[in-house]
Order: structure tokens, then sequence, then C-alpha cells
């Protein structure tokens, strides 16, 4: 299904929002600069820690909060459209909500929220717009006569179905499907999942898939950026990334999943992240990973990594590729002890060095916390 | 099941029934389960499937109040949990048998600083000065890795991030050095990154401190990790028990089996996940005959009678009336 036509694209978008910290105003970068490209048919999978921004770009690429950069949807810039002409374009791209209980009104039928971005958007008689809720129901998979019962009458994933049926009304482009699936139980979970490959292949959507769940990420996507601290880290086809992750950061997430197996679970070596994701007030100098990285080398403290382009597709941007123990591309678990050490030999205090040990111990023994986390919180 | 006699909690015929318009409801029953000491019991099922229930049954939480009953022993300790007086229980919870929820936001009280918080947890439990109460709360805020404990002690709730009120909790749950922790879905909320620092750190207490664990979750890869036993419920029973490695190895209910074949893989991508049709009965509608057959792909005529949770070897147990004989039926 996927074709080279660019349905949604972002170059150098930034979000900042005022807050204030201790008293004094200040500013909150929860997007930093940041660029993706959506094919036609294709699902673009986004993942990062809470407060990495992953939300901000979302509503900012529908225009729903204000940004600076370059918004395009279907080629057409539609950064700078003034509200009225931006209304006929925003309906091509459209979005589902983790919370299935508030997502929907409680006091409107299932077809009276579904015909609501009809009566805006479109000049359709009642009858037509029956006739189109009735059609949306039935490719969601839900019965055409639910259109006349309330939201409190159904389960979690009925109703993301019926939040589903409400997105695909006005037969967007694009859906934007932020935690969507988040709530639910696994199985509620997968029958969603397996809805929304449905209408990939059927009529031709494309999904920006924001999700921490990153088992279900490398399910529904074809191409996934890493978010950390309002910038992508990493981005790349969805095998590469999972097989040969090049950033830290995406190394320590995968690492961070337990997998279903008792046996497999237990072998694994644990790379352990030091503290919290940093306060976006004041983001860290250079690499703004490097307080929390296994690996971090002097430079990352001083100078923020450039964009390297790695085999098998993508990018990622970290000092590892291009200085100190040269990955010039390579995963980051072809890393070798003594390539560690050598660097760690050389300008790095104590608690990273012990926590650059810990990275590189032999399996199976588990890894505690590594010294003492030490961001603020 | 465990033998009895080892055990630090040995839970039998649990039954839980609420009132629900005049009509008594059991809302599980015939929960039966035992804890050795140092061990960590698994407790996983789809959402209503009465995890929580049972474990507020057994603090005291649920089953007190009018409108609702409880019945069944759970001996802890020489004692039996459900016969304790409103004065016993108080002085059991949080000193004896700890608890930690999933939402740290609830549990903690946002107006008062966590130092405090924890501190007078502990003058509840113990005979200590307010200044003995304060340096075993930074001892436990240590203890659980919260950076500068001393530090943070004089902060309030809002100001961790939720990760570290998690690990707040945590410390306010050993500082009474519990024998056992009853952990309701304590990841849940949290990013896989934080669940891995936390779930390090129960597995460390559980060594460290021989914290007998009950572990509430909805993630196999959760159980994977952290458990020694595990039980499975559907629709307030249990409808297999048993050791981790086995389990996973073979499940022997259909409903574990298709729990499992559920949870999407990191490692590899499928054509399209499996789900489980339809959803699970509330408790007005719970049958005697097997509770899952509307959506048990190996159901038969005989799977109305009713059903008992059977030893099936030692430490095994399965309440499917079919044995193991529906896994010859192929999985499709
Ligand atoms: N206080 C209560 N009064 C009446 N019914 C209740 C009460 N608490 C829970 N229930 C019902 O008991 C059943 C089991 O609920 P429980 O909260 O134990 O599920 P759970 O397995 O913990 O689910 P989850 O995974 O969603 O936390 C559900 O049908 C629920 O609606
Ligand atoms: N309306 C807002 N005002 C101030 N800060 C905000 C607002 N929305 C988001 N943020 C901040 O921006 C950062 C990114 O948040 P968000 O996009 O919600 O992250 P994610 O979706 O990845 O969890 C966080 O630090 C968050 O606290
Ligand atoms: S640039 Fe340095 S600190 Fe940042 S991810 Fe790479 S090694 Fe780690
Ligand atoms: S008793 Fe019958 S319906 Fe129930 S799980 Fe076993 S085979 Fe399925
Ligand atoms: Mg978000
Ligand atoms: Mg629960």
């Amino acid at each position: 299904m996927s074709t080279d036509k660019i349905v949604l694209q972002a170059e150098d978008l930034k979000v900042s929002f005022p807050v204030r910290r201790a008293g004094h105003s200040t500013t909150v970068q929860a997007v930093r600069g940041v660029d993706i490209r959506l094919r036609a048919g294709e699902t673009l999978g986004l993942v990062g820690e809470s407060g990495s921004g992953k939300s901000t770009l979302a509503r900012a690429l529908m225009r729903l909060i204000p940004s600076e950069g370059t918004v395009k949807f279907d080629g057409l810039d539609v950064s700078h459209l003034k509200s009225g002409a931006f209304r006929k374009e925003r309906k091509r791209i459209q979005m589902v909500f983790q919370d299935p209980y508030s997502s929907l009104n409680p006091s409107l039928t299932v077809g009276a929220s579904i015909a609501e971005p009809l009566k805006v958007h479109t000049k359709l008689s009642s009858a037509e717009r029956a006739q189109r809720i009735s059609e949306v129901l039935t490719l969601v998979g839900l019965n055409a006569d639910y259109a006349d019962r309330y939201p409190d009458e159904f389960s979690g994933g009925q109703r993301q179905r019926i939040a589903i049926a409400r997105a695909i009304v006005l037969n967007p482009e694009v859906l934007v499907c932020d935690e969507a699936v988040s709530a639910l139980d696994v199985s509620t979970q997968n029958q969603v999942i397996n809805l929304l490959e449905e209408l990939r292949d059927k009529i031709g959507l494309s999904y920006l898939f924001i999700s921490h769940d990153l088992a279900v990420v490398r399910h529904i996507s074809d191409y996934v950026a890493v978010m950390y601290l309002g910038e992508i880290v990493e981005e790349g086809p969805v095998d590469r990334i999972f097989e040969a992750a090049a950033h830290p950061y995406t190394q320590v997430l995968l690492n961070a999943v337990p997998v279903p197996d008792p046996v497999a679970q237990r072998a694994t070596t644990k790379l352990l992240l030091r503290g919290d994701i940093p306060d976006p007030t004041n983001p860290p100098s250079g690499c703004a990973f490097h307080q929390r990285c296994p690996f971090a080398m002097a430079i990352c403290a001083q100078t923020a990594p450039p964009k390297v382009e790695i085999p098998g597709g993508g990018a990622a941007k970290c000092h590892l590729h291009t200085s100190g123990p040269v990955l010039a591309g390579r995963p980051i678990n072809s890393l070798t002890e003594a390539e560690i050490t050598a660097e760690t030999a050389t300008g790095k205090d104590g608690s990273a060095g012990e926590s650059l040990a810990a990275a590189s111990m032999p399996a199976p023994s588990r890894v505690t916390v590594p010294g003492r986390p030490e961001s603020s919180l | 099941m465990t033998d009895a006699k080892d055990a630090l909690l040995s839970v039998e015929n649990l039954r839980l029934e609420i009132d629900f318009n005049g009509a008594w409801t059991p809302v599980v029953d015939n929960v039966s389960f035992s804890v050795r000491p140092g061990e960590t019991l698994g407790l996983v099922g789809e959402s209503g499937s009465g995890k929580s229930v049972s474990a507020m049954s057994l603090m005291g939480f649920l089953g007190r109040q009018r409108g609702q009953r409880v019945s069944g022993t759970a001996m802890f300790q020489g004692r039996d949990l459900l016969r304790l007086t409103d004065r016993q229980l108080e002085s059991m919870r949080g000193n004896d048998i700890a608890m930690v929820f999933q939402e740290p936001m609830t549990s903690l009280d946002p107006a008062f600083k966590v130092g405090h918080q924890i501190a007078a947890g502990i003058r509840v439990h113990q005979d200590v000065t307010a200044a003995q109460a304060k340096e075993l709360a930074i001892e436990a805020m240590d203890k659980v890795r919260i950076p500068n404990a001393r530090v943070r002690a004089e902060s309030y709730p809002h100001e961790f991030s939720g990760g570290m009120r998690q690990r707040v909790l945590i410390a306010m749950a050993i500082a009474n050095n519990p024998s056992m922790l009853i952990a309701d879905e304590p990841t849940t909320a949290l990013d896989v990154s934080v669940q891995a620092q936390i779930l390090a750190l129960l597995t460390e207490m559980k060594e460290d401190l021989g914290l007998a664990m009950i572990f509430i979750t909805h993630n196999m890869g959760v159980v994977a990790d952290v458990c020694d036993r595990l039980a499975v419920m559907y629709a307030g029973q249990i409808v297999e028990e048993g050791d981790v490695f086995e389990t996973f190895a073979a499940p022997q209910h259909p409903y574990t089996n298709r729990l499992l074949a559920a949870m999407p893989s990191i490692t590899s991508r499928r054509g399209s996940l499996e789900w489980i049709p339809g959803s699970p009965p509330r408790p007005t509608d719970f049958v005697t005959g097997c509770r899952f057959a509307p959506r048990c792909r190996h159901r038969l005529e005989s799977c109305e009678l009713p059903t008992t949770l059977l030893e099936i070897s030692p430490g095994r147990s399965n309440r499917c009336l079919r044995g193991n004989t529906w896994m010859q039926e192929n999985e499709s």
C-alpha cells in the first residue's frame, strides 16, 4: 500500500509552553526541532518516556497548539494558513485518544457523536448522515443500530471502536493515535490493533501511532521514531530499530521491556537508567541524555551530538558513532567491553564509570540500579 | 497448592459477596492459594476478574461493611485475617502485611511532606520518638534508592515524578519491616524504563529482606520477571495455579493459554494479534459451570458442570473440566 506520497511532514518543529517554576516564569521546550515524514499507507510509530513530548508533537501537527517550523499536509504547507483556510485542510487528519471513557460525550448517542464532524465539515442531509454513520459503524465492526445507544452501554474496547468510527467518518488520510490502546486489556487492545490494520488495508489510512508499549509499536509500525526530551534521538525502519538500535536510549528502552518468557527474561542483563527524565525547562548541556546514559563520554556533556545516518535505514544522534569508541553506524549491542573501558579511562567521573561497568556486565546476573540516581527528582 | 504448614499466608475458599439490589452476589469465590516466606505469587487476569477484590478482602478493606460479606479462611502467622477485630486489623496492616497500589497519588496525602507521612506510619506501629521515626523514614527512603533521602524527605508528593512517588510508597510499605507485601499493579502506570527500575528494586527487597509478595498485574512479562508462582483469575475464581516456569512452558487452562498467546512480542512480528472474542462476565452473570465457556474454543456440553480447582501435580492445579485433553485440538 505504501507509496512515496508524503501525507504528513514536519520540519524543525518547535513548541514551548510558558510555565512558572519556583516563583518565576520560564518556558518548557516540549518539542525542540523535530523532523518527521509519514508516507501514504504507512504507520509511523512514536515512542519515548512520558513527558518526552509525544502528545505535544501530535497536537502541534494538528495545529491544536501554536508552534514554530513547518507542517505540511500532503505537500501543502499549512503552518501559515489562516484559520478559515486551515479548516478545510484539518479534516485530512483526525485523532484518537487514550481514554475511551472521556473521549465520547456521555449525553449524546453514539450516532450523534459521530454526526458532529459531518455537521461541521459537510453539507450532507440528515438521511445521508445516517447512511454514513451506519457505514462507518459497520467498518469498525460494530452493529449499525448501536447509533441509537449511549456510550455507557459499551465496554472499553467498543468505545474505542466508536471513537475510531468518529475519527474516520470524514475520510481522513491520516489518523493520529495517541496511546489509543494503552488503557485496554491485552485481548481488547489486540482487537483494536487488528482493526486499525484492517482499515489501513481497506481505506488506505496512514497512522501516526504514539505508544509507550514497544511490543505494540513493533507490531504495527513500518517506521519508528524515538523521542527523548523533545527531540527525535533515533529513527529508522521498524526491524532495524528493534534488532540493531544505534542509540543508547533506544537500547535501554528495548532492554526494559519484560518478555513473557521467564527463562529468557531472567537471563537478560538489565540496563537500568539512572534517575528520571530531566526538567524540560532546563535541558542538560550537550547530549540531553548524558546524565542517564550508560555509555556517556566526556564529550557528551559538552557538545550536542550530530545526526548520523545508520546503515539499514534512518539516523541516530549520538557521539558514539563519531567519537570515542567509534560505532560508525554499528548497533549498540555490538559494542565490546574493551571499547567501553577504553573510553571510561579517558575523563569520566566515578558514578558514570560504575554504570558503564554495569552495562557491560556479563549475563545472567541482575544489575541493580547502578550508583545513586543523580537527577534532582 | 503449597503445603499449608510451611506457608506464611494460606487462603482457603475466600468468598466475597456483595448485595446487588437485594441479591447476595459472589464477586470472588472459591479462591485458595498460599504464599511461602520469601516467595512471590503473581495474580493475573483481565480487568474485572477479581484480583483487587481478593487482595482488598484479605486486608479487610472489603467484606466488613454493610452490604458485603466475606467467608473462608486466610491464615497468616497463625491468625485468621478474616476474623480479626478491627483493632487487630489496624495493627497488622502496614506492619506485618503492607500494601502498595497502582496510582501513587491516591495513597499519598498531597498536603504533607513525604518524610512526615512515612514517619507517621512508623509511629503507628513502633514505639519511637518523632525524631527516631524521622530517621527511620529517611533510612527507608534510602533503601528504595531515593537520592538525597534526607533532603527529599522534606518534599511534597507533587514534587516527585511518578516513579519516585512509587518508590516513596514502597519505602512506606517496608518501613515497619513487614513479612509480606501485597502490590496491586505497582508499575502499570509507569514507563517501561521506570518499571524496570521498580521491578529490580522489588526483587532486591525480596532477596535482602526475605519479603513474601502477592504481585497483581496484567502483564505476563512482569510475571516472567519477578514471580515464582502464578495464579490466573477469571470471573472471580482462580482457574490455574502453579510454578511460573512450568505454567509458561505448558499452560493447563485454555484461558491461561490464550492470555499468553495474546502478548505481542518485542522480538518478532506476527501476522495478526491474538484476541479472545467476547468479554468477561459480570458477577451477576456468573454461572456454576465453567465461566470461561462462552469464550472458549474447546467448549463441550459437559463444560456446564460445576468446576473445581484440581491439583494435577504437586504444586500445580487447573480448573478446566477437560483437564489437558483440549491441548490436542487445533488452536485456530
Ligand atoms: N466495592 C465494590 N462494590 C461492588 N462491586 C465491586 C466493588 N469492587 C469491585 N467490584 C466488582 O468486582 C469485580 C472484580 O473487580 P476487581 O477490581 O477485583 O477486578 P481486577 O481484577 O482488580 O481488575 P483490574 O485489572 O481492572 O484492576 C468487578 O466486576 C467489579 O466491578
Ligand atoms: N499545556 C502545557 N503547559 C505546560 N507544559 C506542558 C503542557 N503540555 C505539555 N507540557 C510539558 O511538555 C513536555 C512534553 O509533554 P507531552 O507532550 O505531554 O509528553 P508525552 O506525550 O511524551 O508524555 C512535558 O514536560 C510536559 O510537562
Ligand atoms: S551522545 Fe553520549 S550521552 Fe548521548 S546517547 Fe550518545 S553516548 Fe550517550
Ligand atoms: S471447562 Fe470447557 S469451556 Fe471451560 S476452559 Fe475447559 S474446555 Fe473450555
Ligand atoms: Mg502523552
Ligand atoms: Mg485491580
